[in-house]
């Protein structure tokens, strides 16, 4: 019986040690003044000159899907999930929202734009697809054909980057965290054209027709035309409200699109990417923001082809998600959307979902492009070469913006008039005093419980 | 009798009622050493605030001696200010305190007091005097408490400058534009006298910045007397 308490006490003050050594840890890696935890974002804007975002000469603009036009000219997107690192300044944030900008027979359709903060730099980003024949989606017709023919469908949904802003620095007040910035440069639509493997005829691709004028390379002369009409347009803003307690999810989110993760199962397993996969967004509707499919009429087989989508590009199987993307109708959650058909598509299953099939390309595609070499490598193929890439997994070209000299490491600084380790020393003070203290406590109280002295 | 003898080995109290089983000097020598090192971390916490609180005020002896040396001298001509030499002296009655505002703001400058950032405004010209000071507590430590309003004075050897709170804002240290002659318009040339103040926040952390931003109202020669504001 002795023996047993001499083990008890034996294994306490092996505790007690281990414990005052996870205190003194857990202490400094809580308070460490260098690593705060990013924070979820809670509601936010984003407010865009139209010019910046749209093709010109677009006779009539809609918005729908909770974006909203203001009267400078702009569109405003509401926040749908997003996080905010204190410490870099950098955030990541979903919008909500579809802008169409219908001009004659064509219609560009951008909906849930996401925009990425990396220092002084911005990417606005968002799911485009152009519709030659614009099914009537008049101000005066707001119920259009839901069911369109196939062909209209000139171009898969792709996420492009749309927009590089040039951010001043964020102005954090308590708990809201605002920019301004300017329309740096426009960069053209995504060169890959996935219908040309998914067996539709090349020539049923207007878009890149009329943008580049039979040009196969994303030419720069679209970009300095937007670049040029830019100069007129209202500045960005962002206003982000963040969340009270740091997260380790937002934080998952900032670090997730740093690091390069070539499957697209593995940053589909974060579910709060942006890229929400398909069988998750199936799943769960838990935060329709996340969702690239809203809709909750996702069918079991839509989920299905959706998941067998994702993983068919993630295995960058050509046919296979050639054929998802081309089952995929343009809009993404709405029935009143001039959405075309899928029916007819090459695809055997139905999925109403924009993202269902973007969605490999998304949570790929940003894993990559954001890397800090600063170089436009396409994520998986050379989809930057001249040539129109062959695969549909690589459907869109990342440009990461040219650091203008403010990226660096050796950032002027504000005087740094105070010590950071004050407060996690002090933390950690006070725990190993209660902790010691603790600990003999208990040892003495150990030898009067035992009646060993 | 000898399995009793050995199953209770210290039941005798003649020989060693002092004795303890290991575990238990192992437990109060791991509660001692932690009781110990948590003493001293929290002693160097301490004095990481007020010791050099206490050295900032014992510096700042100093160079307020040195400044009024310097104003009391003839006037030379109007040299560009030397780094860590005082430059003004600032006055917050709200704080009830005032500083001899050193040029500079390295490590060994903010060490006598606040420093004047270089190359922005002196006191009373059209742009803005950034002035930063550590946030403990013989300096900025209650830089929060100033409303708008407040006044700030600025005291040269000639002149006093009475600012007034116009605002404060908590940045991150990358904000350098706050700094700037017109802190809404970094690219825009100068076109008012502003005093801007910066400082650690929270407190005793140093990841954010509070800055305080304050603009001329007032400017009056030495010779007609302290500002009301200072009475």
């Amino acid at each position: 019986m002795m023996r047993v308490a001499h083990k008890r006490l034996a294994a306490l003050g092996f505790a007690q040690i281990a414990l005052g050594a996870a205190l003194a840890m857990g202490a400094l890696a809580a308070t460490a003044p260098d690593a705060p935890a990013a924070r979820h974002v809670t509601a936010g804007t984003l407010t865009i000159g139209l010019r910046a975002l749209a093709d010109p000469g677009a006779e009539h603009v809609l918005v729908e899907g909770g974006a909203e036009l203001t009267p400078e000219g702009g569109v405003r997107f509401h926040a749908a999930d997003g996080a905010f690192d204190p410490h870099t300044g950098d955030a990541e944030v979903d919008y909500e929202g579809t802008v169409r900008f219908v001009a004659g027979d064509k219609t560009v359709v951008i909906s849930q734009p996401h925009l990425r903060i990396d220092g002084r730099n911005a990417v606005v980003r968002a799911d485009r697809v152009t519709v030659a024949a614009s099914p009537s989606p008049s101000p005066a017709d707001p119920e259009p054909d839901p069911s369109p023919t196939p062909s209209l469908l000139t171009s898969p949904p792709v996420a492009a980057d749309l927009v590089r802003l040039t951010m001043e620095a964020p102005q954090v007040t308590g708990l809201t965290v605002r920019w301004t910035g300017t329309a740096a440069a426009a960069t053209p639509s995504p060169s890959a054209d996935p219908t040309a493997t998914s067996g539709h005829s090349p020539s049923s691709t207007p878009e890149h027709a009329a943008e580049n004028e039979a040009e196969p390379t994303p030419s720069a002369s679209p970009a300095s035309l937007l670049t040029a009409r830019l100069a007129q347009d209202p500045p960005v803003s962002v206003l982000l409200t963040l969340s009270a307690a740091a997260q380790p999810n937002a934080q998952l989110l900032l670090s997730e699109s740093g690091t390069p993760s070539p499957s697209a199962s593995t940053s589909a397993s974060g579910s709060t990417s942006p890229s929400a996969s398909a069988s998750t967004s199936a799943s769960s509707s838990a935060s329709p923001s996340l969702l690239p499919c809203p809709s909750p009429s996702a069918s079991p087989s839509a989920s299905a082809s959706a998941s067998a989508s994702a993983s068919a590009s993630a295995s960058a199987s050509a046919s296979a998600s050639a054929s998802a993307s081309a089952s995929a109708s343009p809009n993404e959650d709405d029935d009143e959307s001039p959405s075309p058909s899928p029916s007819a598509s090459p695809s055997p299953s139905f999925s109403p979902c924009i993202s269902s099939s973007a969605s490999p390309s998304r949570s790929h595609t940003p894993s990559t492009s954001y890397s800090n070499t600063n170089t436009n490598t396409p994520p998986a193929s050379g989809g930057n070469s001249p040539t129109p890439s062959k695969s549909p997994s690589t459907v869109y070209e990342t440009y990461t913006a040219p650091v203008p000299g403010g990226g660096g490491g050796d950032d002027p600084e504000l005087a740094k008039t105070g010590d950071g380790f004050v407060a996690p020393l002090a933390m950690l003070g006070l725990f190993l005093v209660i902790g010691g203290a603790f600990t003999l406590r208990v040892a003495r109280r150990g030898g009067y419980a035992l009646g060993e002295l | 009798m000898v399995t009793d003898q050995a199953a209770r080995p210290y039941q005798d109290e003649d020989d060693d009622d002092s004795w303890e089983p290991p575990s238990r000097r192992l437990s109060r020598g791991a509660g001692e050493l932690m009781l110990t090192l948590g003493l001293v971390a929290l002693l160097f916490a301490a004095y990481a605030v007020y010791g050099k609180a206490w050295q900032i005020e014992a510096e700042q002896a100093q160079v307020e001696a040195r400044l009024d040396h310097t104003w009391a001298a003839p006037p030379g001509e109007a040299a560009a200010p030397v780094p860590g030499q005082p430059l003004a002296r600032l006055h917050i009655p709200r704080l009830h305190r005032k500083w001899a505002v050193v040029e500079g703001v390295t490590q060994a400058d903010l060490r006598k007091g606040p420093g004047h950032y270089p190359r922005t405004a002196r006191p009373g010209e059209i742009g803005n005097m950034a002035v930063a000071g550590h946030r403990i507590p013989s300096v900025f430590w209650d830089l929060d408490r100033l409303k708008p309003g407040d006044p700030i004075v600025a005291e040269t050897r000639s002149a006093w400058f009475v600012y007034r709170v116009t605002s404060h804002r908590e940045v991150l240290p990358t904000a350098v534009e706050v700094i700037a002659p017109t802190p809404e318009r970094p690219d825009a040339p100068p076109e008012r006298a502003m005093l801007t103040l910066t400082t650690c926040n929270p407190k005793l952390q140093n990841w954010q910045r509070l800055v305080v931003f304050a603009e001329l109202v007032r400017a009056q020669a030495k010779t007609d007397g302290r500002p009301p504001e200072l009475k």
